[in-house]
């Protein structure tokens, strides 16, 4: 923790010390860890899609999204789920606890061409978290798009992240929020389905539409071909990619994805620039 | 909402003739189902092809034993009920309301006496019934993926 320093630094692989503020738990094996820069460090300014890479102390680091409001860059907020040995040492962290943060990296949403757009926005499982920053831009300057649309699919009610924000937006009359889940529970009265069929309650023009979609690839390529289908241009369908990040800066070549070092060319990309390569097995 | 608004939103009716349309719509019949309330109940007989015009409604089935379990919900413009169109006509779900609906109905032996008549509205029926359950098969098979817990 020593080596930790506590200002930004022009050095891309030298982490930040970061103090645990707040930790929510989310569903079973998903947890939400509110962050602060430890010593009143400087915040971490973030654009939506923004990711970070996050340094448990003696076990390793990992890309976590930025899933805070960009409004307010003195909270660093991710949401981790807890299946590999760094997010599961991540997942004991308690209040106080301090975590080294490097970034944010990468390219975001396209924030800027949402406005005067229509919105859609499509989330599936743990995808919906790198979304939020960009759902939370786009409802705070509600009045500079036309209509703003959410779908989001997960594997049961019990998985369903953020259900406050989800009850929060679902609860405004200027967003048509769907929400879906592949598995019935016995207290769910809401959609059982994938997402896509939820595309046809939602009012949108194609020629004036931005698509941002993240989540499991196949289901991103499936929301994104249904979308072509109904005539939104590729170009204007953005999705989010994963692939192993490790430098973060695009030297180590861990995320390559074709041409494009995720790291830094994504993880945020045109579904144009990708549809062929994802639809590529094991690449 | 009728027939031409609904083929405006569901890709499915796009092809679909103008004749046949028309015919469909003079047997159109609006019916209303409160929440929970049953429109069809499995192994009875498929005798109606619905279109939900406004609400949701789940496809259910149920075991000796539990609560039923939803397999599929369908929302506005959406087809319920394919087992009117093949032998042995009876429903293989039962299908509730998951909120107050409005459906339009068709009688189906209205329907299939008419395709006797008219190939082209025999055809265009089989090319929505073909094209909703493709597209269905295709949902349910990445349903069974369970892709949100590979992620």
């Amino acid at each position: 923790m020593a080596l930790l320093i506590q200002a930004p630094t022009a050095e891309p692989m030298l982490p930040r010390s970061f103090r645990v503020t707040d930790r929510v738990v989310e569903t079973a094996d998903t947890f939400t860890l509110d962050l602060a820069p430890s010593h009143d460090g400087p915040p971490l300014p973030f654009t939506p899609g923004q990711f970070t890479m996050a340094y448990a102390h003696g076990v390793g680091e990992v890309p976590l999204s930025i899933t805070g409001d960009p409004a307010t860059p003195g909270i660093l907020t991710h949401t981790i789920r807890a299946v590999g040995g760094v997010t599961k040492a991540l997942a004991e962290l308690q209040v106080g606890d301090v975590v080294g943060i490097r970034g944010p990296y990468g390219v975001g949403w396209p924030m800027d061409r949402t406005v005067g757009s229509d919105v859609l926005i499509v989330a599936g499982g743990i995808g919906l978290a790198p979304l939020r920053p960009a759902i939370k831009t786009v409802l705070a300057n509600r009045d500079s798009h036309r209509s703003v649309s959410i779908v989001y699919g997960s594997r049961t009610p019990d998985d369903l992240l953020y259900q406050d924000d989800l009850h929060a937006w679902k609860s405004r009359f200027d967003a048509n929020v769907q929400v879906t889940v592949d598995r019935d529970a016995p207290d769910w009265t809401g959609d059982v389905g994938v997402v896509t069929p939820l595309i046809n309650r939602l009012s949108f023009e194609p020629d004036t539409t931005i698509a941002i979609l993240c989540g499991p690839e196949i289901m991103m390529r499936v929301v994104a071909e249904d979308l072509r289908s109904r005539g939104i241009s590729p170009l204007d369908i953005y999705v989010s990619l994963e692939r192993n990040m490790k430098c973060a800066v695009g030297f180590c070549g861990h995320c390559q994805f074709g041409s494009a070092f995720l790291c830094k060319d994504g993880p945020v990309v045109p579904y144009a620039t990708v549809a062929d390569r994802l639809a590529t097995e094991q690449l | 909402m009728n027939l031409h608004e609904i083929r405006q939103q569901n890709p499915m009716f796009s092809d679909m003739a103008e004749s046949s349309l028309s015919f469909l719509e003079s047997i159109a019949h609006d019916v209303l189902v409160a929440r929970d309330e049953t429109v069809f109940r499995v192994n009875t007989p498929a005798d109606r092809l619905y279109i939900v015009s406004n609400g949701t409604v789940a496809l259910r089935i149920a075991g000796p034993s539990g609560p039923p379990v939803t397999i599929q919900t369908l929302g506005e413009g959406s087809l319920v009920g394919l087992s009117w169109r093949l032998a042995p006509y009876r429903w293989q779900w039962t299908c509730q309301a998951i909120v107050d609906s409005e459906l339009t109905t068709f009688d189906a032996n209205e329907i299939l006496s008419a395709c006797e008549q008219d190939p082209q509205l025999d055809a265009d029926l089989w090319q929505v019934v073909a094209r909703e359950s493709s597209r269905r098969l295709h949902n349910v098979r990445l349903q069974l993926l369970d892709v949100y817990g590979r992620e």
